[in-house]
């Protein structure tokens, strides 16, 4: 009874409101072992399959869809005015209570988005009652098929979040013990159903459907522990005030029991892990995994099975036992099945799982570098997983073996792959093609400038065949022929082999999940499956070269953002991203013509500096003149738009291609004042301070944006940089060595490794870089 | 020993940075044709008005300047670790040619050096 009272938080040491929050201790107890704390909540509920969103934990929603419904919502409320005393059970108060502290907007919900599992649920429940009766109904034949009318319309209930509306009774008799199976199940699925209600209004749900299948909850034994027959019992009695009684403490109580059932800490833990690991039956699995989703906001409905299967005892759970004895345990065997296959594939040395666990860590690795805390993204945890899901580490009895001779081999082909690419894009091929499509070379040369202006520009043109001439010469020239000159002149995106992904029907969400935990080489391959299912995905091409270029690969990334050019012209977030990847590149002519192509675009949306526009749509008089051009332009722009943080980036862009970088600072700095946690600007102020000679307050901004984003490939290849020109070549290597780690991809960062190791006298190290062996330099150079 | 030279994505670097913008400062500082030969391995660049360019082997003409240097060490010159007068003095860098171009080496130095990425 004491202890009933500690965790109901009744007892006279807590007060009434606070009883069930952190302060209570064994209500945190409770909330350790179930996982309710927000952080938990939240990565279960990125996990795959999970995709139930928190809702609105509204009592009142239901009300008013019917007489009886309303009825139920003024004894709610007159329950509510009671401090204390138990509108709604222990738990959902405690969830509440946590929520309004840490702003977790209520208990995760099964409602808003039924899964299809609910319909397979369906089907076994029905068998379950009704198909083959276990041996508990001996006497009785097949099913009375008008019940499954009852069934649907309480699930569609469910669905609807509405008040069930009682049916006519159908000609149908049950026989007692039927009844109290109708009861439990019932009792069972609607707090599964109703988990973001409270169990209150399940055991409203199910007294409406007991009431309409006429059976009287008074006249049957004792059921379920926790449920509520006082609330039954009302309602079959047409609807009387509802007088909640000890549905609360029983709830507690048998959380209590679950409590010590589980094996303190580890239980949860085990249990999480299996069910990122165990995909084997991925429909049982899923369905599974929304159970378990479903169980923390209805602890109550979730521990009475828990209970049932741990504590031996009680007359549901010797039903319950008795039924699993029968064919119509289905369920529960699902459950346990699911438990089964996932410490089997824990065990490990299983093929055909390891296919699945590796989607699965996917997410897993996922949702552990969404985590806000830095720790966690750091840690060697993550890297394990991240390491995991592709596929570079297995499990092998219990073991994690690494698998380095695959990767590396499958790297060296990227890079090989990627080289030629390069080769493609810088030799003249592009020159040549791109005189083959307007025609024969100097005619189409001719005709272009006949139809645009004088000789001698048309000579200059055709002398170095440089397509952003053309875009300066005339908006309208450029807007037309633009987009074809791009795609031709960064090459073709360059897709990796073997893409995991291929299969994966919703890649472009799993894409921007993996973006969001920091996975980026898995998001890249995520995207890429995205992109080759559908190439007119304009955000997928635009996220992947978002990410291209934070994985330090501007060519990918000006690729990519070619084919978002492609399906959409005048993509102003693209236009400015080609601006600084071609100003990465030191490509001053096509950053140029793409700054200056936001910035019409942007000038365009506002209509509100006419002058700045027809300057920017006039272009420069000749290409000499196009630095100095787009230079006052923006200067223009910044000094008429202050508050556009956009315009301070692209004239910092400018700014530090025209190698004023300390006025790319001060720019880079401006938009860092109306954007503090974009991790990118911190890294473009480092990058710009590094490239002035001043690495030394570089480091500090580098140090922001990996403090925002851990997994900023860029940001830790740029650090090296600046640590080698400090001359700390071994602080150097170390932070290269992280980078590949992220982006073994990259060719560029494998040669200043291999320069920081030359001047840091570790030349032991070369042939790790030449053999690409990440792992021997990720162990003698650890971050 | 086969080893893959450092020194040529060095020079991939300098290609990009004397053709972007860049070019302007160093070519205006020093106008002609100048070798590396690394490790044996020639490389041109070629800093005159209107050619801007690196390529290896060695050039058509007469190059004006010819500095040569082993792999590691114009590693060690581009970075920074080394400067070429020190690299001069400890015989590591032989200069043949304009001396008065050769004293003028560091912007193209700090060119081939790595850029941080905005």
């Amino acid at each position: 009874m004491a202890l009933r009272e500690l965790v109901t938080g009744n007892d006279a040491c807590t007060p009434a409101e606070g009883g069930a929050g952190p302060s209570n201790a064994m209500a945190s107890l409770a909330d350790s072992l179930l996982g309710r704390s927000s952080k938990v909540q939240e990565r279960l509920r990125e996990l795959p399959g999970m995709a139930g969103a928190a809702g609105p934990s509204g009592l009142q929603e239901y009300a008013g869809s019917s007489a009886s419904a309303a009825a139920f919502a003024a004894a709610e409320e007159d329950a509510m005015a009671v401090p204390g005393a138990a509108s709604s059970s222990g738990y959902t108060r405690e969830a509440n209570g946590f929520g309004a502290q840490h702003g977790f907007a209520g208990p995760p919900s099964v409602l808003g988005h039924v899964p299809p599992e609910f319909a397979e649920f369906e089907d076994i429940y029905a068998q379950a009652r009704f198909g083959r009766p276990p041996g508990f109904a001996p006497g009785r034949g097949g099913p009375p098929p008008p019940l499954t009318g009852f069934l649907h319309a309480f699930l569609e209930s469910a669905k609807a979040r509405t008040a069930f509306q009682p049916l006519p009774m159908p000609a149908v008799q049950l026989s007692p013990a039927e009844q109290c199976r109708v009861r439990d199940r019932s009792t069972i699925m609607a707090r599964q159903l109703f988990a973001e209600r409270g169990d209150e209004f399940a055991d409203a749900q199910v007294g409406q459907l007991l009431l309409s299948l006429n059976i009287d909850p008074a006249a049957l034994p004792a059921g379920a522990p926790g449920a509520d027959h006082a609330a039954w019992n009302a309602i079959f009695r047409a609807g009387g005030p509802r007088i909640p009684e000890r549905a609360m403490a029983a709830d507690v109580a048998a959380g209590g029991r679950m409590a010590a059932a589980t094996p303190p800490g580890s239980g949860w833990v085990d249990e999480f892990g299996a069910m990122s690991l165990g995909g084997r039956v991925p429909a049982a699995g899923a369905a599974w995994a929304g159970e378990f989703q479903g169980a923390p906001g209805t602890p109550a409905g979730w521990a009475e099975q828990f209970q049932a299967e741990h504590v031996p005892g009680g007359a549901w759970a010797e039903q319950y036992a008795a039924e699993e004895r029968g064919p119509g345990a289905e369920w529960a065997s699902e459950f346990q099945h699911a438990e089964a296959a996932a410490a089997e594939a824990r065990a490990g040395g299983r093929a055909d799982a390891s296919g699945d666990a590796l989607a699965q860590t996917h997410a897993l690795a996922a949702t552990l570098a969404a985590d806000k805390d830095g720790k966690f993204a750091n840690s060697r945890f993550l890297q394990f997983v991240s390491k995991m899901s592709r596929g570079e580490i297995v499990l092998e009895n219990n073991e994690a073996k690494t698998i380095s001779a695959t990767s590396a081999q499958w790297a060296r082909e990227f890079n090989e792959s990627q080289a030629a690419q390069r080769d493609y894009a810088a030799g003249g091929t592009w020159a040549e093609e791109f005189a083959g499509k307007g025609g024969a070379g100097g005619a189409w040369a001719d005709q272009f400038a006949a139809g645009l202006d004088g000789g001698d520009w048309a000579e200059q043109f055709a002398r170095d065949a440089d397509a952003e001439a053309a875009q300066q010469n005339g908006a309208a020239a450029a807007a037309a022929r633009g987009v074809e000159v791009d795609v031709c002149a960064a090459g073709v995106y360059v897709f990796a082999p073997d893409n995991p992904f291929v299969q994966d029907t919703n890649s472009f969400a799993r894409g921007r999940e993996l973006f969001r935990g920091g996975l980026l080489t898995e998001a890249v391959l995520a995207l890429e499956a995205e992109v080759q299912r559908q190439p007119g995905n304009v955000p997928a091409w635009l996220l992947l070269g978002t990410i291209q270029a934070e994985n330090d690969d501007d060519l990918q990334a000006i690729a990519a953002w070619n084919r978002a050019l492609e399906a959409e012209p005048g993509n102003a977030e693209v236009l400015l991203s080609m601006g600084v990847s071609y100003t990465n590149e030191l490509d001053q002519g096509r950053a140029l013509g793409f700054l200056r192509r936001w910035l019409e675009r942007r000038l365009a949306q506002g209509a509100a500096h006419p002058e700045l526009l027809a300057a920017a749509r006039a272009g420069p008089i000749d290409s000499s003149q196009r630095l100095r051009h787009a230079s006052e332009l923006f200067e223009r722009a910044s000094a008429q738009m202050p508050g556009d943080a956009d315009v301070h980036v692209a004239l910092g862009v400018l700014r530090s291609l025209a190698r004023d970088y300390g006025g790319a600072a001060d720019a880079f700095r401006t938009a860092l004042a109306a954007r503090p946690d974009d991790y990118s600007l911190w890294n473009k102020l480092g990058a710009t301070l590094a490239n002035s000679g001043r690495s030394g307050e570089a480091v500090g901004a580098y140090q922001r944006a990996l403090d925002l984003k851990p997994n900023y490939m860029r940001a830790w290849a740029n650090m090296g940089i600046s640590q080698a020109s400090l001359g700390n070549y071994d602080a150097a290597a170390r932070y290269y060595t992280r980078a590949l780690g992220l982006n073994p991809n990259a060719a560029a960062v494998w040669g200043y490794l291999r320069s920081s190791l030359t001047c840091g006298d570790r030349v032991d190290l070369l042939a790790a870089v030449a053999d690409s062996d990440l792992e021997t330099l990720q162990r003698a150079l650890p971050l | 020993m086969a080893k893959p030279k450092q020194s040529a994505a060095l020079f991939d670097q300098l290609d990009k940075a004397i053709q972007g913008g860049e070019g302007d400062e160093v070519v205006g500082k020093m106008k002609g044709v100048v070798v590396f030969d690394i490790d044996g391995e020639k490389w041109t660049l070629d800093l005159r008005p209107g050619q801007r360019k690196v390529t290896k082997g060695a050039p058509e003409g007469k190059p004006d300047l010819t500095l040569t240097i082993s792999d590691d060490n114009f590693v060690k010159l581009v970075s920074g670790k080394m400067g070429p007068q020190q690299a001069f003095l400890m015989r590591k860098l032989k200069i043949g040619g304009s001396m008065a171009m050769a004293l003028k080496l560091q912007p193209i130095l700090d060119a081939a050096a790595p850029r941080a990425k905005l």
